[in-house]
């Protein structure tokens, strides 16, 4: 873990892409924990003597049809940005990583989850979202819900596969004729050495999730409409593309650098992976 | 080799039958009585029973998927709803523009993906390099609805180039010159689809490079240039060629939104009012040609990857 | 004539360069098997690399010597930059046949690639038939259609010597090519590289770290330890003779089968890695005669006859030299 961690550091040193990466997620976690204290106005004060105005001292970024603060919402949706690549990165690997290592010890039982994966996976993800927001309804937590069934299937099959791995390796089947328990191996051996490959799978999933949340919301299926999440604010400005095109600027900004800097920080960890699990880390699923 | 094809069928028709059965009691998932939610708040008590009886929704739910199943096979997916005809001439309608709308964004990220990658592993360290492979990881990062919007404004509205919404058919008034529509949603949806595969095709170059075979033909004496044509280039392809399948249900996923930001009368337009207006019927009908449509193509890739590859015949 | 002089390789680390070769002379004449000795680390392959101008890896080069063959300097050329120069007399073979053939293309090409570019005028066809034939591939037609994976691995060691020859070396390098293959294959390889070192006048540059192929195959023995070649000479001295205490260290941990029991003779220690080298006799740790002037500054060298050695106390000395 540590190791993992100075090596991220000691890539953004070297690599000054990287260290933008960084501080730019560092800027993301800011705005959403102290929001209020650094949007000068609420995210959803009106303000109809002001619709629709550039950027300037008072405004930085604009104001929207309803002459809310643009700044402001931005800040604000980083709070939602936060919240929804926690649940999905959470529900990703609280399922996918029993699903894995279940399906690589007991094959099996293994034969069916993993089979299951692989119907799920022959849905084309945002459609898969889609079917799942049809069946639960438009909402924060059905949105994470949808998006994070798309990536329980990417980590189950990446655990799957660097648990396999792992247990054909000689210290664990050494440990297993030693008659070590099957919890123990998971916990001694097992999970020690998934840490690093789904610190990885984390980040990617974090950086789709962005993408996903923003697609649903753009097509008015994901957050509910009064709540500024930058999808939404996309959503709402697209008519005044030529109008205002100030609006739609800031808001797909933050969702592109805050997803390029999770992908960045991503690549900096699996560079300094175990080339033996970097394999199995091939698959790159975006919405 | 045949009987390699043999099994790859029957493991995609297994996934296929899940996958039908999957979206078939979808329906059955969503809280509350499917006629009346497909029927929505104003229906009466009559019309939600007529409804009931149509769809069959009395008999038990196997019963059900076997008539729907029965029906889907003979080429009947149900009728819309909202349209009151077939869902599959809903999908007909709407399946011209999405292919073509897949097929050009294909060509465009294969003639700007595969060509930079092989560049910047070529140059590989250099600052081109860093600068191609930073631009790739952005551009990969990039909303295509984002890009959509942004295109629309400089092409369509300011420069007037080209049309900014709607595509008649190449069949109709306009012939191929139609396809002006097409070129801005194309370039939406090849940004993050290019990207990525820039970013393949330059790692697989780079893993290539250091094959032990890529030494033996330098050992040769050949160029450096056919070492890497001859040798790295083409086997790294053998990689990215795999993905090409990958990609495509990528496109058929994100056409949906670039669809929508469009106004482009496509399948993922379709499905996206069809969820709006509650039309499950079509729904259903969309997500299982797609899920069929993504099933064969991976298929064909994996097969025509295993005539490229001489290799698997060992398997 | 292959002649390498006080050739120096270095890499590139973080904490700057390093020399991994450090001054190897030797030469090679028509027709003569030189076998290259050492355990893993000791520079052998990097040599053999900087011989064959394939050091690849960003930051490795040579710092310094010379590389000549038949008076024509090679040092620091690519084999491309060799042919285009009419040089490109070097060809080697390598360790992994499994892995140094490309998995895709079929063996006829391979080989016939090769040919292309150093018998332009050559009738492709015959030629590759003709080479097939001099490394005893059977059904020259047949294999020429094959790919690498539908060979076995010593049938793919073939292959590899036949892309060799069709360069039309006047030295062979053959990096440990038979570590990877069995027993009975690797007896057929060895007898094979010594019949086409005799038959087309070529010499030959092998590598290895097994003792017992070089006796059975080698004219001559280098016997390299970190970096440097610390002895010299005829397979018959160096076996019966040897001066240098590594050298004889090295023979005792060979299995002597007449004995019936294999002996558990080690050398103590280990080898110093490249960065741990330092001045005087780099042996001098590990070695039980090894006394104060070997810790410090030039090692001088021993010479009997053609055996020569770099060693303040060498062995065997009053042994009558075969």
């Amino acid at each position: 873990m540590t190791a993992t961690l100075q090596g991220v550091f000691g890539a953004a040193s070297a690599r000054p892409l990287t260290a933008f990466g960084l501080v730019f997620l560092l800027v993301v976690i800011v705005f959403a924990l102290a929001s209020p204290l650094i949007a000068p106005y609420a995210p959803l004060e009106i303000d109809s003597l002001n619709r629709l105005v550039p950027p300037n001292a008072e405004h930085w970024f604009g104001t929207d049809h309803f002459g809310r603060d643009t700044f402001s919402r931005v800040v604000y949706g980083a709070r939602l940005a936060l919240l929804i690549g926690i649940g999905v990165v959470g529900f990703a690997l609280m399922t996918g990583v029993p699903i894995g290592v279940v399906s690589a010890l007991y094959p099996k039982i293994g034969r069916v989850l993993m089979r299951g994966v692989d119907v799920l996976m022959a849905f084309p993800s945002l459609l898969l979202a889609l079917g799942l927001i049809v069946i639960l309804g438009r909402g924060v937590a059905n949105a994470i819900l949808a998006i994070g069934v798309v990536y329980l299937t990417t980590t189950a099959r990446i655990v799957y596969g660097v648990a396999l791995r792992l247990r054909e390796e000689t210290y664990v089947e050494a440990a297993q004729s030693m008659g070590a328990g099957t919890i123990w191996t998971i916990r001694k051996h097992i999970l020690p050495n998934m840490i690093s490959p789904l610190l990885v799978q984390a980040s990617f999933v974090f950086a789709f999730a962005q993408l996903g949340a923003a697609s649903l919301d753009f097509l008015g299926l994901g957050t509910p409409p009064d709540i500024p999440s930058w999808g939404n604010m996309l959503a709402e400005s697209r008519l005044y593309i030529t109008r205002a095109p100030w609006l739609l600027f800031f808001p797909g900004m933050m969702i592109a650098l805050t997803a390029f800097s999770l992908n960045l920080t991503g690549d900096a960890l699996r560079d300094h992976m175990d080339p033996r699990f970097r394999e199995a880390m091939g698959s790159r699923k975006r919405m | 080799m045949w009987g390699y094809i043999l099994k790859r069928t029957a493991a995609a028709l297994a996934t296929l039958v899940a996958a039908s059965v999957l979206i078939f009691i979808f329906i059955h998932l969503i809280p509350g009585e499917p006629a009346a939610v497909m029927l929505g708040d104003a229906a009466t008590p009559d019309q939600v029973a007529a409804l009931r009886t149509r769809l069959g929704l009395d008999e038990p739910l196997f019963v059900q998927y076997f008539y729907w199943a029965g029906s889907a096979l003979q080429g009947d997916l149900g009728r819309s709803i909202f349209f009151d005809e077939p869902v599959t001439s809903v999908i007909a309608d709407g399946a011209q523009t999405s292919i073509l709308l897949a097929s050009i964004t294909m060509v465009w990220v294969v003639l700007i993906g595969v060509p930079v990658g092989v560049i910047a592993a070529m140059r590989r360290g250099s600052w081109l390099d860093q600068g191609l492979s930073g631009l790739a990881m952005l551009l990969a990062s990039i909303p295509t609805f984002w890009v959509g919007l942004y295109l629309i404004l400089v092409f369509a509205a300011q420069l007037g180039w080209l049309p900014s919404s709607g595509y008649p058919s190449i069949f109709e008034e306009g012939g191929l010159a139609n396809l002006r529509y097409l070129i801005l949603p194309s370039l939406a949806l090849a940004t993050p689809n290019a990207a990525l595969i820039l970013r393949l095709t330059r790692a697989s170059m780079l893993d290539v490079s250091k094959e032990d075979y890529v030494r033996t033909a330098r050992a040769k004496g050949i160029s450096p240039r056919q070492v890497t044509l001859r040798h790295i280039l083409r086997n790294a392809l053998l990689v990215v060629v795999s993905a090409f399948g990958f990609t495509f249900a990528a496109l058929i996923s994100e056409a949906v939104v670039t669809e929508t930001v469009f106004a482009l009368p496509g399948i993922g337009r379709t499905v996206v009012q069809s969820i709006l207006r509650r039309d499950y019927p079509v729904i259903q009908g969309v997500i299982l040609v797609i899920v069929c449509l993504y099933l064969v193509l991976n298929l064909l890739v994996d097969i025509s990857y295993r005539f490229l590859d001489p290799r698997v015949e060992l398997e | 004539m292959l002649v390498v002089e006080d050739l120096v390789v270095s890499v590139g680390t973080p904490r700057g360069a390093l020399d991994i070769v450090r001054g190897v002379s030797f030469r090679i004449e028509p027709g003569e098997i030189l076998g290259l000795v050492g355990e893993s680390g000791s520079g052998k392959s990097m040599t053999s690399l900087a011989v064959m101008g394939l050091l690849e890896k960003p930051g490795t080069r040579v710092t310094s010597g010379r590389i000549a063959i038949d008076g024509a300097d090679i040092t620091d050329a690519t084999p491309y930059e060799r042919v285009r120069k009419g040089n490109g007399d070097v060809a080697m073979i390598f360790q992994e046949p499994m892995t140094s053939l490309n998995p895709v293309r079929r063996i006829g090409d391979q080989i016939a690639e090769a040919i292309k570019v150093h018998d332009p005028e050559a009738d492709v066809n015959a030629r590759t038939r003709e080479l097939m034939d001099l490394v005893r591939l059977p059904d020259a037609s047949l294999q020429q259609g094959a790919y690498p994976h539908e060979l076995s691995g010593g049938m793919r060691q073939r292959v590899m010597i036949a892309i060799a020859l069709a360069c039309r070396p006047k030295v062979l390098i053959a990096d440990e090519p038979t570590t990877a293959l069995d027993v009975t294959v690797q007896l057929q390889i060895l007898g094979l590289i010594r019949d086409l070192c005799d038959r087309l006048r070529m010499g030959v540059l092998f590598i290895t770290h097994d003792l017992g192929v070089v006796s059975q195959l080698a004219d001559r023995v280098a016997v390299m330890y970190a970096g440097q070649i610390v002895e010299t000479g005829s397979v018959g001295t160096i076996f019966s003779a040897p001066l240098h205490p590594y050298t004889a260290g090295l023979m005792a941990c060979v299995p002597d089968p007449s004995t019936g029991h294999a002996p558990l003779v080690t050398i103590p220690g280990q080898a110093p890695r490249p960065d741990e080298v330092t001045s005087g006799c780099p042996f001098s740790p590990r070695c039980q005669y090894a006394g104060e002037p070997c810790r410090d500054g030039l090692v001088p060298l021993v010479r009997v006859g053609e055996h020569t050695a770099f060693c303040h106390f060498p062995l065997n000395m009053g042994v009558a030299h075969v």
